[in-house]
């Protein structure tokens, strides 16, 4: 009867130039340490000159349905929160860097201040109804939020309309970052 | 060809991960180490029965155990970024999590090398200090040396099981990791009792010897198995095979680990079943570069293995 | 215990205490790496966050922006201002990064005058009172005309103003002559107005587009790429023409990777077939164009083949891109770009994409150009500027007729010779003249002549060092600047304004302007006693306040769609002129010619330079927000060429030019992105001066590596891309260098 929150990201590389404004934006609004970043763009060209093809991702935390790094952590400071979000309990953390070890996608970082940290989906924005930092910021709008259970999302639309893949699927982590084929 | 550029350089994780270095590999090794003594301590008993005195080698061994495991806890502990919080590692259990598991194993593998030890140590002054705890013991020997087998050789599997349960590192990510890790525990055990003979209960020693023979036959064997179940499964493990078929650790794996670790000492431990040498130190030394070698093998590969085996494929 | 020492000399006792020490050392260091407290967040839902709206500087685009100072009145953070239209609550990175420009330690912080060799921190007082000392003798020696202000940058119109009132009618703006002048000029010529910033193309709503040279996305004009995600996103189709694989030759369905410098030949080709095949859009062309004829014989050998033979592109590609032009048109576009300074005939290629978009017919329509509308505020009442002595300009006229601005290198050229009329002083504002223009050394040259060179700035540039005086203007974040109300699709007006207070001795450019103005007697053109009088005196004539622009940032009018069937053109003949009489007039080309490019020597390739998307070239370069993700430049080298000299990715390489300058070490990018003749070197790195602590000697400068320049006759641009390098394998220890100061 109550629909559950699953808040996703749809990612359209199409758009993407990897200028990295999401980078910069998201290390302000969670003050990230100097050195360190909680999302970061790929750029992956294949091909021999003059046949090439490119594609700019901008990649974080995949907030994954089965998360390693949930079930790796001996505390329970990683943990699942509102709509999905893998979040880090600060006073739970002992360092012991399981989690890190884990992430298939390397999404995790050491604090200086000594506890594992990552992307947050901006979990303190969301919950006020404000699109997380990177996506408010970019500038070719290419990254998408929301909730794949509300059907008037805009998540929900760009999945049901069009195709998309997610990363390393094999590894049955079944990660919410969806990206647009 | 293909060209991949990031923008992420965090430390400890670009370019490639490298959380884990020697407190973590000496934990593991001590870890099986001591896993390894109890569980040949355990066996002993069960072979021996309680009726005759035990060897001053094993006792010796087994005393040292706590004290070893101990150490190996402590560089566990220098391992944690956030050291005031290690308590929380009690206030929990998680099921899905060996690190949990290890935890608390760690815990209980206390009390039971101590009964051991008492067991073990029975007649000793220090034993006799406290007369009710002879006593106690001796009684429940059978269900003490299960206990301590049976712990002794989750401690042993569990390090394995630590790595082995990450799918994010193809190097750790194999069934094979986890019995590896047991045979080598149990290995380096004895090669530790080994080092503590005096001379005395030569008849145990060369029965140790013997099992040593068969331990090091049986790594050997695992290692086979290691190598190529990650031959054969999925690509990502295929390519990480390249760090010691040609890559960075190869010099590592087959000098240090199979050659000094393996090799050499079962043709010592050979010549010596067949009489024809008498090694006291160098057998079981070798055994134990070897297999702390193996962990730090294990430790650093696996960390390397997920770039390694993602630039591999990518620029395939 | 035994007490005897063991072999080594060591006693038990030392030797345990010694390893306990050792062990004890090793320990303590792991065990302090406990918790330190938690470091404070700067999220802009934290108590006490402050949003200020202003616009940004990074670049030159002027982003409507929040900047958010924390409850210790701290800037932490910048985003865009929703209701701005040029970034529409949208941010580039550069401008996220502007608080690494106003916390920059290495930021000059008071006034200097130069004492023989060494340098004096003085007061405003004395350095404004030496300044108007210098350019009062001056004036009285050989007049006002005699100082000249170079400038760039929003901040810089008051100074301008206080120059005109003074009399002195000379400025210049490298933004001319070495980035939009070509353009500028040839669509002056066409379509009798310039193509200004920011550019009024459509790009959004175009069903085609090609870009010849510009790298979208790697340019992060903020509107421009949102634009242009919006244009891929609506499956707009691309042609890329670029001898480099850019983020925007990613998103094309054509990359058209051309030998460099012969960008012409293929523009012509299409006129050419747009023409012959009549593929045009005749009903604009009949009714607003003249010169079809002259241009159909004129461009009559530029077959497909013949443009192949030039430019490497397959007359396949050639004919299906003109095909898709003229499919789509008038919702076509032939991007203008905007750096278009590159091989010395580039007014000319300008014009050839105008008179391409002219044959598409897409001038007032959608997908083509827009003719946008101004936010109309009044101008405060000053009396009439002086009538200012017009003899610089003339002269610089016979040179450049088409020159709407004077370009840099021709003032610099004029003061080093000492020319009629003379130039004594220079003005200088908000630009990096030693790496912005070629022969940096004739500059400093040029500089030596002078009785007086202000410097303007806030950054110990290079240029500092040869600074009689340099006053630290402060950051676009604490200050006021003159209203920003550009051509847009929407009209507009925003407001810059203070979000912190200067720091340290800096002081704003609207008050050193005054200031200045005031010692030399002006004080009828600086009625005003503060900036925000000034601002509201203005806004009031539009019936706003400055209470309502400081509140809200920008206010926008309603306005119809910037599209239009009936354009008008405010050339000559009062249509575009695809033949141009007044470039036959003068001389030159009437339809632009194609000549083919100098050759590189054997073994050297094609030096090309460009943007990366987290820099804005040298105003960035010491940025420490932004050098986190790119503090050095990369040579792009292709991969066949590295492995024929035997470069490898990531190592470093000195390269040295065909006149024999060497650069300094750069990092080699490996990569089948470029052709094999060319390499590219992003603009703006590899700076000299040591004061620049976090950009000093990293990567090398382009600039000092354009040493053969060919200047186009026609507006006075100075050429980029026509100098070779090639590799030297074993890069010698660096020199220090005349300006390490």
């Amino acid at each position: 009867m109550f629909r559950k929150v699953r808040y996703v990201m749809v990612i359209d590389t199409k758009k993407c130039v990897g200028c990295a404004a999401c980078v910069f934006a998201c290390k302000q609004e969670n003050n990230v340490p100097e050195g360190y970043c909680r999302d970061w763009i790929e750029q992956e060209v294949r091909g021999t000159f003059p046949v090439l093809t490119m594609e700019n991702r901008s990649q974080r935390c995949q907030h994954c349905d089965s998360p390693p790094c949930v079930y790796a952590c001996p505390t329970g400071a990683s943990h699942v929160g509102t709509g999905g979000i893998t979040l880090v309990y600060k006073d739970l953390c002992t360092g012991c860097k399981a989690c890190i070890a884990a992430c298939p996608y390397d999404a995790r970082y050491l604090h200086p201040d000594g506890y594992v940290d990552k992307c947050t989906f901006c979990e303190h924005r969301v919950k006020v109804g404000m699109q997380p930092a990177c996506v408010a910021v970019c500038p070719t709008n290419c990254l998408h939020f929301g909730d794949v259970n509300d059907p008037n999302s805009n998540v929900r639309k760009l999945l049901d309309t069009r195709r998309s893949h997610t990363q390393k699927s094999e590894l049955g982590t079944q990660p919410q970052l969806y990206w647009l084929d | 060809m293909t060209e991949l550029t990031t923008t992420r350089h965090n430390p400890l994780i670009d370019p490639h991960l490298h959380i884990w270095g020697t407190d973590v590999t000496i934990y593991l090794f001590l870890g099986g180490m001591v896993g390894g003594i109890m569980v040949l301590t355990g066996l002993y008993y069960f072979v021996k029965g309680i009726n005759r005195e035990t060897p001053s080698f094993i006792r010796n061994s087994m005393l040292a155990s706590p004290v070893l495991l101990s150490i190996g806890m402590f560089f566990l502990f220098l391992d944690l970024e956030n050291k005031w919080h290690v308590y929380r590692f009690y206030l929990t259990f998680k099921v899905t999590s060996p690190m949990s598991w290890g935890s608390w194993i760690l815990i209980f593998v206390y009390p039971v090398s101590v009964a051991m030890i008492v067991l073990a140590n029975r007649g000793r002054w220090w034993v006799n200090w406290y007369p009710p705890a002879a006593r106690l013991v001796e009684p429940f020997w059978k269900l003490i040396a299960a206990g301590n087998v049976l712990f002794g050789a989750v401690l042993a599997l569990y390090t394995g099981i630590l790595l082995s349960a990450f799918t994010a590192r193809p190097f750790w990510n194999n069934g094979v990791l986890a019995p590896l890790f047991l045979i080598s525990g149990i290995s380096t055990g004895a090669a530790f009792m080994i080092l503590f003979h005096d001379g005395s209960s030569v008849r145990e020693k060369e029965e140790l010897g013997m099992i040593k023979l068969g331990l090091i036959t049986a790594e050997l064997i695992a290692l086979v198995l290691y190598i190529s179940s990650l031959l054969t499964s999925v690509a990502n493990q295929r390519e990480a095979v390249h760090l010691i078929m040609g890559g960075p650790y190869t010099a590592h794996f087959w000098v240090l680990v199979v050659g000094i670790g393996l090799v050499v000492p079962l043709l010592l431990q050979t010549l010596e079943a067949l009489h024809k040498l008498e090694s006291r130190f160098v057998m079981p030394l070798l055994v134990l570069v070897g297999g702390f070698a193996l962990r730090y093998l294990m430790v650093q590969g696996g960390q390397l293995s997920e770039t390694v085996a993602r630039l591999t494929e990518v620029l395939r | 215990m035994a007490k005897k020492p063991h072999g080594n000399g060591l006693s038990r006792r030392s030797f345990l205490s010694l390893s306990a020490a050792l062990a004890a050392g090793t320990v303590a260091g792991n065990v302090l790496r406990w918790t330190q407290p938690a470091t404070a967040s700067a999220s802009i839902l934290d108590p006490g966050m402050t949003a200020t709206p202003s616009f940004c500087e990074v670049c030159f685009w002027k982003c409507g922006i929040d900047a958010w100072t924390n409850a210790q009145g701290k800037l932490v953070q910048i985003t865009g201002h929703a209701s701005h239209p040029l970034s529409n609550g949208r941010l580039c990175p550069r401008g996220t990064g502007g608080m690494g420009q106003l916390y920059d330690p290495d930021r000059i912080k008071q006034p200097m005058l130069r004492d023989g060799d060494t340098w004096r921190a003085v007061s405003w007082d004395e350095a404004l009172g030496f300044v108007a000392k210098r350019m009062e003798a001056i004036k009285a020696k050989w007049g006002p005309e005699s100082v000249a202000l170079v400038n760039h940058g929003h901040g810089a119109s008051f100074l301008q103003h206080m120059m005109k009132a003074w009399g002195a009618p000379v400025t210049s703006a490298p933004s001319w002559a070495q980035c939009r002048g070509p353009r500028d000029a040839a669509f002056q010529v066409t379509y009798g107005r310039p193509v200004g910033s920011p550019e009024f193309t459509d790009i959004e709503n175009a069903r085609f587009m090609v870009l010849v040279g510009s790298h979208l996305g790697e340019n992060m004009h903020n509107t421009q790429v949102q634009e242009f995600a919006r244009f891929v996103e609506r499956g707009g189709e691309l042609a890329v023409v670029d001898p480099r694989f850019s983020v925007a030759a990613g998103k094309a369905k054509w990359w058209l990777p051309i030998r460099p410098g012969t960008d012409l030949a293929l523009l012509l080709a299409w006129i050419r077939l747009l023409v012959t095949e009549g593929t045009y859009n005749k009903a604009f062309v009949e009714q607003h164009c003249t010169g079809l004829p002259e241009l159909t014989a004129a461009v009559s050998p530029y077959t497909p083949e013949w443009a192949y033979t030039q430019t490497g592109i397959e007359p396949d590609v050639i004919r299906e891109v003109a095909r898709r032009l003229a499919m789509n048109a008038p919702n076509a576009l032939v991007h203008p770009g905007r750096r278009t300074n590159w091989y010395g005939d580039d007014t000319q290629r300008a014009r050839a994409v105008a008179i391409l978009n002219a044959l598409l017919g897409n001038f007032g329509q959608r997908g083509g150009f827009w003719l946008g509308h101004r936010f109309s505020v009044g101008r405060y009442p000053y009396p009439a500027y002086p009538k200012a002595d017009e003899a610089f300009e003339a002269k610089m006229r016979k040179h450049f007729p088409l020159a709407e601005e004077t370009p840099t290198q021709y003032l610099r050229d004029h003061t080093l010779a000492g020319d009629d009329p003379p130039i004594k002083g220079w003005l200088v504002y908000g630009t990096d003249l030693l790496n912005n223009f070629p022969h940096k050394e004739k500059t400093i040259e040029a500089f030596k002549q002078l009785e007086l060179l202000v410097v303007v700035e806030t950054m110990p540039i290079e240029l500092t060092g040869w600074a009689d005086v340099v006053l630290p203007d402060t950051t676009y974040l604490e200050r006021f600047d003159d209203l920003h109300t550009p051509t847009w699709k929407v009209p507009y007006v925003a407001l810059r304004q203070p979000v912190v207070q200067p720091l340290y001795d800096s002081k704003p450019v609207w008050w050193i302007a005054r200031e200045l103005g005031l010692r030399l007697g002006l004080q009828k053109y600086f009625p005003w006693k503060n900036v925000e009088e000034y601002l509201d005196t203005r806004l009031r004539t539009a019936g706003l306040s400055l209470a309502d622009l400081k509140a809200k940032g920008v206010v926008t009018k309603d306005a119809p769609p910037p599209y239009t069937d009936r354009p008008t053109f405010h050339t000559r003949s009062g249509k575009v002129e695809l033949y141009s009489h007044t470039l036959a007039q003068l001389g030159f080309d009437a339809i632009p010619k194609y000549t083919p490019p100098a050759e590189p020597p054997p073994g050297f390739f094609r030096l090309l330079i460009g943007r990366v998307p987290v820099h804005s070239f040298g105003r960035t370069t010491n940025n420490r927000v932004l050098t986190e993700i790119m503090s050095e430049n990369h040579l792009w080298v292709n991969a066949v060429t590295a492995r024929d000299f035997g470069l490898t990715n990531g190592q470093y390489v000195r390269v040295v030019n065909q006149d024999g300058v060497q650069s300094d070490p750069v990092k080699v990018k490996v990569t089948q992105r470029i052709r094999p003749d060319s390499v590219f070197l992003p603009h703006g790195f590899g700076r000299q001066t040591p004061k620049l602590h976090q950009a000093y000697h990293k990567g090398t400068a382009d600039n000092d590596l354009i040493t053969r320049i060919v200047v186009d006759p026609i507006m006075g641009g100075t050429s980029t891309n026509t100098n070779f390098v090639t590799f030297i394998q074993e890069p010698r220890k660096r020199q220090a260098s005349a300006e390490d100061a």
